[in-house]
């Protein structure tokens, strides 16, 4: 796989973002991976199992994640996932994009000036 | 049914391989436990889930395959080892063929060879079917060609179902018809006219037709116009007469046709190239001409022709001479205009029992009427010039997989870099697509070159053939053959080279020898092309016997040393007497001829003219009309007999002495024929008959003498009962004259040109040997037979090719095994007796293939027989041993190669 640059990458589609996201947290298998997107959006985001499948080729091919080496042991059929580093390091940067752009969205008063979580 | 887990994977398909290969089955799990999570909230939504996500799979599958091919080409082949190559994409295409034609260029003589061998199979098929284009397929020159029908009369005590049509039930069709939207009719028969040229004549043929017949046609005048009421005094001309005559002068319509001895004519119109009519096979068998075409039309009209109307002014019930041509009504089918005019045909024959009883009708698509008898001939040879392109189809496959098995090196290192199997049967197909791509572009050429050829040398009385042409549909039609031959021959060495595995790039691959699967093909292909061959070359002897059986015909006269011309007499010899002298100074001119023994003539020259039939009233017989016999009649001139040698069997012929009856006691000659079935177990000689179903008190006439029979109309046939009677009471204006000469009959042409100037005749038409004439009535027969022979000499070569190179690669094959043996003390006989062998078995299962599958195909083209079995056992059995023959001959030649081989050189190769 040719080197690429980690800022080349970016902006990361945001389907790629939150299985990077879902990964980041824990190993997960493809069906996992779906369930956790699909909680923590709340159903914002239905996400379709070929989206999915299709974002975990481009993220292997781009190596930002790979496949754990033994699969799972429960069901040797099913593929575990695992964050890289350099997938980790594409995330946060995909992170400290966004958050730049949330910053100038506030600045411009386009959301609440930040609060405190409950 | 499926399960939701099948049908998912199938969906799955829409994903390129490699990423099936790496993630479907996690794809799979996923999908299923997002369907048993749905199943769980309900059925409803088990089914939605199942459906969203066969759907998604399908749509997300055709994405990734769009995007990945986009990946692709942009980085050309840097792709990641797991992707393997892939066939049908545009990339793999055209890599392909550059792979192809670098294999083309690189062996240039292989290449040469197997594209004229394709141009020349894929060639000669065109060509035929150019023919069967022109003659069957391609509609006839009319508007809505497929809505005509041609109507006879269908004669049932003759058994002839295309007798021409009496005036009287044309005009009823005509009239009473409800199936059909119009009717017309014209004379069954061609007529000759002298049409006067600088001082001299010239003959044209001239189809009378009823006033309707063009709009009928649904084709107009190019020129002028058609033929309507009242026009029984012009003509309209045929594009080439107008051509051949005029020089194409346009200025033409109004002029006159200047027809010798009758009413001045007055040309209205011409009509287009393309226009044909009648065809000769839509006309009926009698008239004087054999002619194909006519040059020019008059009109049918009871005002010009009063044998249309009888004595009581009503249509003629009693002659029959008409041809018919109807119009089905859109919507009506051949079948219900069939039962609408037979069931007024019947009603007709209870209304006039005298004349009609027996008289049904037949209907029959014009199509056929005009091709029908030639289409046995052509599916023949379509089927004869198939199997030559199967036979050579099958050479050249045998010639790609040798090659192939060469290339399995080259394949197997394909194979492992990545190559999946499609994608080596793709360039394998490629490469023999293209192949046949370039023989179809070179078999244009011989297409234009065999159709001519093809033209000359039909006879010219095949219906249609001529129009053949390298046309739209012959270009399509060598397009596609040309695909289906590239296919056909690639298939079975792509077959081979796909399944090339990666692990034979690593083994020696020298010592390669044909799989037991490879040599499985082989043999089954040799055994096809000698089941073909035999099944070909069995077709073309059986032609050939039948061939040489309707020479052997004894035609019932001598065929050498006579010329036959047909003669015109002016009407200035009108009375009995100028025209007895006439002829008289005729005779005497032409015995004048050096060599010439014998003077005769007829209105018909067997197998040169047509026939005329006539009814006949034996003198104390009363039957109705419908019940006569129906006779051939014709008038004998001067020595006919003699001059033709037609034997005496009973009683005597006309001499000069006849004359002296005159017209008050009237006789007749008859042949065998007629004398068995008119008068069986008694004599016809002196017996009295009268033509026709009316006789009158004094027109009795005595039959004087009995000859043999002669075959007329073709050699093939059974004589018909005929009667002569004598131009000494009836010279006649337009006979077939016919000399006998000790020498060369030919080469008194000259002569009886100036002869005929002498006497101020028009110069002779139809000027033929006797021998000629014989020539042409099988003119058919030969050219089917000389396509069929050479079709099947092709075959016995092909065939022979391909044993010779099988067993030569089996024999190379062989070579080491063939040295053990020798080194362990076999003989060399023995190493060509099992080289030899394997063709002979292989030959002899195609052989016995080949003559069930003749014995059971031949009936089918019985019609094409003649004075010969379909399972004759002498063409049965000839024909297979000379296949086995041309097996043992071709093996022969590599099989003493392998027993000369020293067991050394074989065992340390």
């Amino acid at each position: 796989m040719p080197y690429k640059p980690s800022d080349a990458l970016l902006p990361l589609t945001p389907v790629a973002f939150e299985i990077l996201l879902a990964l980041a947290e824990e190993n997960l298998h493809g069906y996992a991976i779906l369930q956790a997107v699909e909680s923590r959006l709340e159903g914002l985001l239905p996400l379709r199992t070929g989206t999915l499948y299709r974002s975990l080729a481009r993220l292997l091919e781009a190596d930002l994640i790979d496949e754990i080496p033994g699969g799972d042991p429960a069901d040797e059929r099913r593929r575990r996932y695992r964050i890289t580093p350099h997938g980790r390091k594409v995330a946060a940067q995909e992170a400290a994009r966004l958050e730049g752009q949330v910053t100038a969205a506030r600045a411009r008063r386009l959301l609440p000036a930040r609060k405190s979580r409950p | 049914m499926f399960s939701t887990s099948t049908l998912h994977r199938l969906a799955m398909r829409a994903y390129p391989q490699a990423f099936r290969v790496r993630l479907g089955d996690d794809l799979q799990d996923t999908f299923l436990r997002r369907v048993s999570a749905a199943r769980s909230r309900g059925v409803i939504h088990g089914v939605a889930a199942v459906s969203a996500g066969i759907l998604d799979t399908c749509v997300s599958g055709l994405a990734e395959r769009a995007a990945d091919r986009r990946v692709r080409l942009r980085h050309g082949a840097q792709q990641s080892p797991s992707r393997r190559s892939l066939p049908m994409t545009w990339e793999s295409l055209v890599s392909d063929v550059r792979l192809a034609l670098r294999h083309i260029r690189k062996s240039p003589a292989f290449a040469a060879m197997t594209i004229a061998t394709l141009a020349v199979g894929i060639g000669a098929n065109s060509a035929i079917f150019s023919a069967v284009y022109a003659a069957l397929l391609k509609p006839l020159p009319y508007a809505g060609a497929d809505r005509l029908v041609a109507l006879w009369s269908d004669q049932t005590k003759l058994a002839d179902p295309s007798y021409p049509m009496s005036p009287a039930n044309y005009d009823a069709f005509k009239r009473e018809t409800t199936t059909l939207s119009q009717v017309g009719a014209m004379y069954s028969f061609l007529v000759n006219a002298q049409v006067a040229r600088d001082d001299s004549a010239e003959t044209i043929q001239v189809s009378t037709v009823s006033p309707g017949m063009f709009s009928l046609l649904g084709r107009q005048a190019m020129l002028g116009r058609g033929l309507q009421e009242g026009d029984e005094h012009n003509a309209v001309l045929s594009y080439s007469y107008w051509q051949r005559r005029f020089d194409g002068d346009r200025s033409i319509v109004g002029k006159p046709l200047p027809v010798v001895g009758a009413p001045p004519v007055t040309i209205v119109g011409v009509m287009p190239a393309d226009f044909t009519f009648p065809y000769r096979s839509m006309l009926g068998p009698s008239g004087f001409s054999r002619a194909q075409t006519a040059d020019a039309w008059r009109l049918l009209s009871p005002r010009t022709d009063t044998r249309m109307v009888d004595a009581t002014g009503q249509p003629n019930r009693t002659i029959h001479y008409f041809s018919v041509i109807g119009r089905l009504k859109d919507g009506v089918s051949i079948a219900q205009a069939t039962e609408e005019l037979k069931s007024l045909a019947d009603r007709r024959a209870k209304a006039f029992p005298a004349s009609n009883e027996g008289y049904g009708v037949t209907v029959r698509p014009l199509l056929d009427q005009t091709v029908g008898k030639i289409r046995p001939a052509l599916m023949l040879l379509t089927t004869g010039v198939g199997v030559l392109l199967l036979l050579t189809c099958i050479n050249i496959a045998n010639v790609l997989m040798a090659r192939a098995s060469g290339r399995q090196r080259d394949q197997a290192v394909r194979a492992a870099l990545g190559a999946s199997r499609g994608r080596l049967l793709q360039q394998s197909l490629i490469e023999s697509v293209i192949l046949a791509a370039l023989g179809g572009a070179a078999a244009v050429g011989v297409v234009a070159l065999g159709t001519s050829a093809l033209l000359a040398i039909a006879p010219p009385d095949l219906p249609r053939v001529p129009e053949a042409r390298l046309s739209w549909a012959v270009s399509f039609f060598i397009v596609g053959l040309s695909l289906v031959v590239g296919l056909l021959t690639g298939i079975l060495p792509a077959i081979s080279a796909a399944r090339t595995k990666p692990e034979d790039s690593l083994r020696d691959s020298q010592r390669s020898s044909a799989s037991a699967k490879q040599r499985l093909v082989r043999s089954v292909l040799i055994v096809t092309e000698v089941t073909l061959a035999t099944f070909l070359v069995i077709g073309a002897g059986l032609l050939l016997r039948s061939f040489a059986a309707v020479l052997n015909v004894n035609p019932g006269f001598a065929v050498d040393k006579v010329l036959t011309f047909q003669i015109s007499i002016p009407a200035r010899y009108g009375t009995l007497d100028a025209a007895l002298n006439f002829y008289d100074e005729l005779r005497s001119k032409l015995s004048a001829l050096p060599g010439v023994t014998h003077v005769g003539g007829s209105t018909r020259i067997p197998l040169g003219s047509t026939q005329v039939s006539t009814q006949l009233t034996v003198e104390g017989r009363p039957l109705r009309p419908t019940e006569l016999p129906e006779v051939q009649m014709r008038r004998a001139v001067h020595d006919f007999f003699g001059t033709m040698r037609i034997p005496i069997v009973e009683g005597r012929v006309f001499n000069d002495s006849d004359r002296a009856l005159g017209l008050t006691e009237r006789i007749a000659v008859v042949n065998a024929a007629l004398a068995t079935q008119v008068f069986p177990n008694e004599s016809a000689v002196g017996k009295r008959v009268q033509m026709g179903p009316n006789p009158t008190p004094d027109g009795w006439i005595r039959i004087i003498g009995v000859v043999g029979n002669v075959k007329h109309s073709s050699l093939e046939e059974t004589p018909k009962p005929e009667i002569y009677v004598s131009h000494l009471q009836g010279p006649p204006v337009n006979p077939f004259m016919a000399i006998r000469t000790t020498g060369d009959a030919a080469a008194l042409i000259g002569g009886v040109r100036s002869v005929l100037k002498e006497v101020n005749l028009t110069p002779p038409s139809n000027i033929h040997t006797m021998e000629d004439l014989r020539r042409e009535s099988v003119g058919e027969r030969r050219f089917v037979l000389w396509l069929v022979g050479a079709f099947g000499v092709v075959a016995l070569l092909l065939a022979g090719i391909g044993v010779y190179g099988v067993i030569s690669l089996v024999a190379a094959e062989r070579t080491s095994e063939v040295g053990v043996r020798l080194a362990l003390g076999a003989s060399p006989g023995q190493v060509w007796k099992m080289l030899v062998g394997q063709a002979v078995t292989l030959g002899a299962i195609g052989v016995s293939l080949g003559a069930v599958g003749a014995f059971v195909l031949t009936p089918l083209a019985a019609s094409m027989l003649f004075g010969v079995s379909p399972a004759d056992p002498i063409t049965f059995v000839g024909v297979s041993l000379l296949l086995i023959v041309i097996a043992v001959l071709a093996a022969a030649l590599p099989a003493r190669r392998a027993m000369k081989v020293d067991p050394a050189t074989a065992l340390r190769s």
